[in-house]
């Protein structure tokens, strides 16, 4: 065997090498924000397991229907319908899940507004554990954009970017607060 | 010259960026920025806190800032803290750290992974209202601290902290021991073999072609980049034992001896018996505090006075 044998040889095996490599640190990665959204998906169960509490507390304190009830229970339900159907998009789920989140935020702005509610032990007690469960929703997509930047950087990276094209790993968009999420819901009295 | 000149100083910035952004480092159980703690209760603070540690290795650590920074919100910069100084230890993520900001006159409890069943956030959410926000709104600091603080260690040790025994890292390692136990000694004594054979052959290509394979085989079950180091070093060292028989052989027989006595001694597992314990633990004499490995996800909760 010839001398320029050998070398393209090894040549050969460093670039398969490196193939292996490659697609072995982008699947433990996409594996690791995987998991990290499902963590995401914890919090927001726990978080919607407590809304049925609050409402029921402030319900009977109030002793008089309000609207946001109504829309607290119609976007639980969408929320249910995605997460429950498998072929539902991230984009859709981060979308049932921002009604959700406004939904709430009207009730709590209300909730500010009734003296009588601020005191209750018991509403108390079920906006600390509401408060706990926006806090850990926020740390858990805060991980996530940190896994999914990895991931990114390594996707798009240059020599790395070949591999990730042949073996077809697409760059992965972040998890973003949808619009108007920053800005505090408005209060109607309307009932 | 020039270029090794900008290179240092694009390191220097980046460092300090990277300043700015962390957290600051805890050093001690009370960790008073604000000036709100005298010194004598600060110290007995201190000494309890660390006394509470050395017997039940759970860290409640208490630090006061004067002010928040611009871009933190009291949530953001307690898990921060939290996280970075790595607070509890890492197999049950026992750590509780109470944070309090004076001007903006607000207090949050951040509580590990670990301590969330014993101490959830609604418990700490009533210490807030009605032991903490009293006492800090007529300006007594360590009275509101000290009882609420009290409050955590009693109900703690009526409880059993949770330990978190899944942990992927561990059941590596275990995995890892039984793997080389079993089979250490028969893959040993391939290679040997093989060495063996090669050093007859004298042919340096077939080394080649077999360290490039077994390298291959070897990456693809490690997925560490270096065995590709490895198999230079084979080729390099296929090269030198073709050219030297004699000494070839010599290494062979060694070697099969060290297997010998391995197998007797099961010097293996008994070796690496030893990495499980003694990866915390760095040095809890003198008082100080050092995080033991613990970490976060938001847990706890907020209040105001």
């Amino acid at each position: 065997m010839k001398k320029s044998t050998i070398i393209s040889l090894v040549v050969l095996a460093v670039i398969v090498l490196w193939g292996f490599s490659s697609y072995n640190s982008l699947v433990s990665q996409r594996e690791a924000y995987t998991a990290q959204w499902s963590q995401v998906e914890n919090q927001y169960q726990r978080r919607f397991d407590l809304i049925p509490n609050l409402v029921n507390a402030i319900k009977g304190s109030l002793k008089q229907e309000l609207d946001v009830f109504g829309e607290i229970a119609a976007a639980r339900t969408r929320y249910a319908g995605v997460t429950a159907n498998t072929t539902s998009t991230q984009a859709e789920r981060v979308q049932a899940t921002s009604q959700v989140e406004s939904a709430l935020g009207r009730l709590l702005v209300i909730t500010e507004n009734y003296p009588e509610l601020k005191s209750s032990t018991l509403i108390q007690d079920l906006l600390v554990q509401l408060e706990g469960t926006e806090n850990r929703v926020s740390v858990e997509r805060q991980k996530y954009n940190e896994f999914i930047k990895n991931y990114n950087l390594q996707v798009q990276r240059f020599p790395g970017s070949i591999f990730a094209k042949i073996f077809g790993f697409p760059v992965q968009p972040y998890f973003e607060s949808v619009k108007g999420s920053d800005v505090p819901p408005v209060v109607d009295f309307k009932n | 010259m020039k270029k090794i000149y900008s290179q240092v100083c694009i390191i220097g910035v980046v460092s300090l960026f990277s300043l700015s952004v962390q957290a600051q480092k805890l050093t001690q159980y009370v960790t008073d920025n604000a000036n709100i703690i005298p010194d004598v209760e600060q110290a007995i603070l201190e000494n309890k806190l660390a006394t509470f540690y050395a017997s039940t290795t759970n860290q409640i650590v208490v630090a006061t800032i004067s002010e928040l920074p611009n871009s933190e919100t009291i949530e953001t910069l307690a898990n921060k803290l939290f996280n970075e100084n790595k607070i509890g230890q890492k197999d049950k993520n026992n750590g509780l750290l109470f944070l309090i900001s004076l001007k903006d006159r607000k207090n949050r409890f951040e509580t590990g992974y670990g301590l969330e069943p014993v101490i959830p956030d609604v418990y700490t959410g009533r210490l807030q209202r009605d032991v903490i926000a009293p006492a800090f709104r007529v300006g007594d600091y360590i009275g509101g601290i000290n009882q609420s603080i009290d409050q955590i260690i009693n109900r703690i040790n009526n409880r059993e902290v949770y330990v978190d025994k899944g942990l992927p890292d561990t059941i590596d390692l275990k995995l890892f021991l039984v793997f080389f136990s079993i089979f250490g000694t028969l893959i040993f004594l391939a290679v040997c073999q093989l060495l063996f054979n090669m050093s007859k052959t004298k042919s340096v290509i077939l080394g080649v072609v077999t360290g490039t394979v077994s390298g291959i085989i070897l990456f693809t079950i490690t997925g560490l980049i270096y065995s590709f180091l490895l198999i230079f070093a084979g080729y390099l060292l296929d090269m030198f034992l073709s050219s030297n028989l004699l000494l070839a052989q010599k290494i062979v027989r060694m070697l099969k001896e060290i297997d010998k006595g391995t197998n007797h001694g099961k010097g293996w597992t008994s070796r690496s018996g030893g990495w499980g314990g003694g990866s915390w633990g760095s040095g809890s004499g003198g008082g100080g505090f050092s995080g033991g490995g613990g970490s976060s996800g938001g847990g706890g909760s907020s209040g105001g006075w």
